[in-house]
């Protein structure tokens, strides 16, 4: 639960957006959705998805070329793989219950919730980042055994850049096993298949550029 | 110088062809002809006694399927004793032993049975009498499990003088032939077909001194191959022995000669042609076989190599199959790493997460939203309560107190890092891996090596095939071109061969002339009698018979001229009859001819013969005893007839269903 709890401090810290009049004054940075906070933890937890997206914003030419570098790291190093937390998948697609986590965040003022609709069903959950949380988040970046998570979570945010959290399932529902995933099963791995893809790419790139260096 | 060298001599000469006497005479001694004829001098041949033991089973209804528990027993007590002239055997029930006293007898006088076979398992001792001459002989024999045992004597002035002893149908017959052809003044019939000569002794002689009803063919005996030769010795035909080995003889050669023409005959057909066709197929078949390699390859070791590769391919497929198990392995230990990395990350994180918030102040309950006031978070220090939900803190060295307690307790085990212990099993893993794959890469080779090997192997074993069908055809071509210059070959005409062949065959037309010139006046009286007894014995419209050399008969009937085989079985039976007395009359009164004057009938009235015409016979029979020295035994199912006609001194009749024995 703390790393969880973890996880959730640095996805707010580094995908959150600014708060809006209206918001609570302690808020300093927001995440107006749970299903936009659960894909960005998908993400997270998920090195192989995110290195597959990654690959994806290189090939649309929308990250440059040196990310392939990040997307082979992600894939082959260990310690990604360290941090693999596979998540079921759900009618809403990725889903685990952040109360627990969230809890331990809020019991610290670093983080609150804010929840729009009645108490047996909630319409909108709106999750803030405090001041005490972006303090918290700092040290967390400075922590050697707990910065890998916020340097992830900044590839999270790149990735996800600001769609909201019905977008964010859909392109992971693009990502083919999270699709064929039944429902409460744990999503399955796709590492060979990005790997593949990330050859594919190289090939075509130094296929491309062959001429021009030979010429 | 003998009588036929002399004459053979002599005929040569006056054909221009002569030859030296002394080596005619050579020629006809190697040829087994005898160098002087004998004129037939009858000899007697009696039954004096014949006597059996034994135990028979039997029926009380003969004719009738009986369960072989009604069956019954009894012994044999056959002990009879003919007497010359006629004697009968009868009974008034069929299958009550009448022809087994013929039998008996027969089998006693010739080694050879004619007993039924269940008969023959009934008898345990045979004693029978006969008289050559008036010179008694005894044969005794046991019989135990259907094979006969004994011995055959001679009386003589100062007691019994032992002739043989047997053991098994064989000796038996052997002996009894010795003893009877010898005293009878018979001479044994040596008859030459296809290259094979065979010779008829005893056995054939006495069964031509029986007339069976069933059994009507020839006239004289019961071998038609025989008819001929068996009329000439009883006739009496001086020449007929000299004759018949002659003959003999010159069959020989001459079938030898057409053996030899037959050679001759096939080597002339032989074209040259032929030949040079054989020579071709020789070459060719020889060029054939050149082609193979001269190494024989070895059949066995194909074999071999076939069942090597198959060990070879069992090794790999074990290999493989280690392998695969040790590879499983290996990803089992490398996930259980992982999972045990990911355990040890999570609680390390999970530690320093603890610690980081643990350094923070707690503002308010998560669940209640109650703020938690600065002096609740102070106090923890000294009540040792959490400031939200006031639990007692539980301290660590307590915890450690614990632990050290457990430990005291329990056996002090090596503490074993798992994650070191999976490294070591997986890099453990990974040497196996790399050797067994290491083994695998020899023994698939070794595999291909030994497929490879298997598959020239089987190659050359059809090369070896196809060798040895080319030295099969090189033999073929090789004995085909032999078998014809064998054939091409001119057999040579052997001069002495060709010498031998013409002695020979003058001699055989000389004493074929001269038998015939000696039975005829012999036949002729024969021919007269059998007419006159003939008609005695009931044919009385057979008015003339012309009994010839050959054996055959022209019958005069009625006016009309018939052969034997064209009359009816009961003339037939009436002149076999006649012709059997004819030649014992004939030797009796004339005394010419070698019919030992005995002669069993068997069953007479079985043959279309009335009742009356039985009695007929039987009296006529009766009626030549008494001026021709015979001994004739008939059996027949008419006891009554016989005991009207015959003295009761050579009467063996049983009534009613009674055995004769």
């Amino acid at each position: 639960m703390m790393q969880h709890a973890i996880r959730l401090l640095a996805i707010l810290s580094e995908c959150s957006e600014p708060v809006k009049t209206g918001d609570p004054p302690e808020g300093i940075a927001v995440i107006r959705a749970e299903l936009r906070l659960q894909a960005l933890d998908f993400w997270l937890r998920n090195p192989d998805y995110l290195a597959g997206e990654l690959l994806t914003k290189v090939e649309d030419h929308d990250l440059p070329a040196h990310y392939l570098s990040v997307v082979e790291h992600l894939l082959n190093n260990p310690e990604p793989d360290l941090h693999w937390y596979p998540m079921p998948r759900w009618h809403h697609g990725a889903y685990e219950a952040i109360d627990d986590a969230f809890s331990v965040l809020s019991a610290y003022g670093l983080a609150l919730v804010r929840r729009m609709g009645g108490v047996q069903k909630t319409a909108r959950s709106q999750f803030f980042l405090t001041h005490a949380g972006r303090v918290a988040a700092a040290d967390l970046a400075k922590e050697r055994v707990l910065s890998w998570y916020t340097e992830q979570a900044k590839l999270v945010a790149l990735v996800a850049g600001s769609d909201n959290g019905s977008t964010l399932k859909k392109r992971q529902y693009q990502q083919a096993e999270y699709a064929r995933t039944k429902l409460g099963v744990n999503i399955a791995p796709i590492h060979s298949a990005v790997r593949g893809r990330l050859e594919a790419f190289r090939t075509t790139v130094s296929g491309s550029l062959a001429p021009v260096a030979g010429g | 110088m003998t009588k036929l060298g002399d004459a053979v001599a002599r005929d040569l000469e006056r054909r221009g062809k002569a030859i030296d006497q002394s080596r005619i005479e050579r020629i006809l001694l190697d040829a087994g002809v005898s160098s002087t004829a004998s004129r037939g001098v009858p000899a007697r041949l009696r039954v004096r006694r014949v006597w059996v033991t034994g135990e028979k089973l039997y029926s009380e209804r003969p004719t009738e399927e009986t369960p072989p528990a009604e069956m019954k027993t009894a012994p044999i007590k056959l002990d009879w004793q003919p007497g010359d002239g006629v004697n009968g055997v009868g009974s008034e029930a069929n299958l009550r032993g009448k022809s087994s006293v013929l039998h008996f007898a027969i089998w006693a006088l010739t080694g050879r049975s004619y007993l039924q076979a269940d008969v023959e398992t009934w008898v345990e001792h045979v004693s029978a009498e006969f008289h050559v001459d008036e010179v008694p002989l005894f044969v005794d024999f046991d019989v135990r499990g259907g094979m006969p045992s004994g011995t055959v004597t001679q009386k003589t002035r100062s007691g019994h003088a032992s002739l043989g002893s047997f053991f098994g149908h064989a000796e038996f017959e052997s002996l009894m032939g010795s003893v009877m052809l010898d005293r009878l003044r018979l001479d044994a019939i040596s008859v030459f077909s296809k290259g094979t000569e065979t010779e008829h002794a005893w056995p054939s002689y006495a069964a031509a001194l029986a007339v069976h009803a069933d059994k009507l063919d020839p006239i004289v005996g019961n071998e038609n191959t025989l008819k001929t030769r068996i009329l000439q010795m009883f006739v009496g035909t001086r020449w007929a022995a000299v004759d018949a080995q002659v003959a003999t003889a010159f069959k020989a050669a001459d079938y030898e000669r057409e053996v030899l023409i037959e050679k001759r005959r096939a080597a002339a057909s032989v074209t040259t042609s032929a030949l040079r066709q054989a020579e071709t197929r020789l070459r060719e078949a020889e060029a054939a076989l050149e082609v193979f390699d001269p190494t024989q390859p070895d059949v066995d070791a194909v074999f071999a190599l076939a069942s090597v590769a198959s060990a070879r391919a069992q090794q790999a497929h074990e290999l493989s199959m280690r392998l695969m198990v040790a590879r499983t392995a290996l990803s089992g230990a490398e996930e259980q790493l992982r999972t045990e990395q990911m355990r040890r990350q999570a609680a390390e994180e999970d530690a320093v997460a603890r610690r980081l918030f643990n350094g923070m102040a707690p503002k308010a309950c998560p669940r209640c939203a109650a703020e938690v006031t600065a002096a609740r978070y102070e106090a923890e220090v000294t009540a040792h309560e959490c400031s939200m939900c006031k639990n007692e803190f539980t301290i660590l060295a307590d915890l450690d107190e614990a632990s050290a307690a457990a430990v005291v307790d329990n056996e002090v085990e090596e503490p074993v890092d798992p994650l070191e212990a999976l490294q070591a099993a997986i890099a453990e893993a990974d040497v196996d891996i790399s050797r067994l794959e290491g083994e695998l890469r020899e023994a698939d080779r070794s595999r291909l090596d030994a497929e490879n090997a298997a598959q020239r192997g089987r190659g050359r074993l059809g090369a070896a095939r196809a060798r040895l069908e080319a030295e099969i055809d090189l033999a073929r071509a090789e004995s085909a071109l032999g078998a014809l210059r064998e054939a091409m070959r001119p057999e040579p005409s052997s001069p002495v061969d060709d010498e031998r062949h013409l002695v020979l065959e003058v001699a055989s037309r000389l004493t074929k002339k001269w038998v015939k010139e000696d039975q005829g006046p012999l036949l002729e009286a024969v021919s007269l009698a059998i007419a006159r007894l003939a008609r005695e014995f009931g044919s009385t419209n057979i008015t003339a018979v012309t009994l010839k050399g050959n054996g055959n008969m022209d019958v005069e009937k009625g006016g009309a001229v018939t052969g034997y085989s064209g009359l009816t079985n009961g003339e037939k039976l009436r002149i076999k009859l006649a012709a059997a007395i004819a030649l014992i009359e004939i030797g009796h009164s004339d005394g010419v001819g070698r019919h030992p004057g005995l002669l069993f009938v068997d069953s007479p009235a079985a043959e279309e013969i009335p009742e009356a015409d039985l009695r007929t016979m039987l009296e006529a029979m009766a009626t030549v005893a008494q001026k021709t020295d015979l001994q004739i035994i008939v059996a027949t199912r008419h006891g009554r007839i016989l005991s009207e006609v015959i003295g009761p001194q050579n009467l063996l009749v049983a009534t009613g269903s009674n055995f004769v024995w």
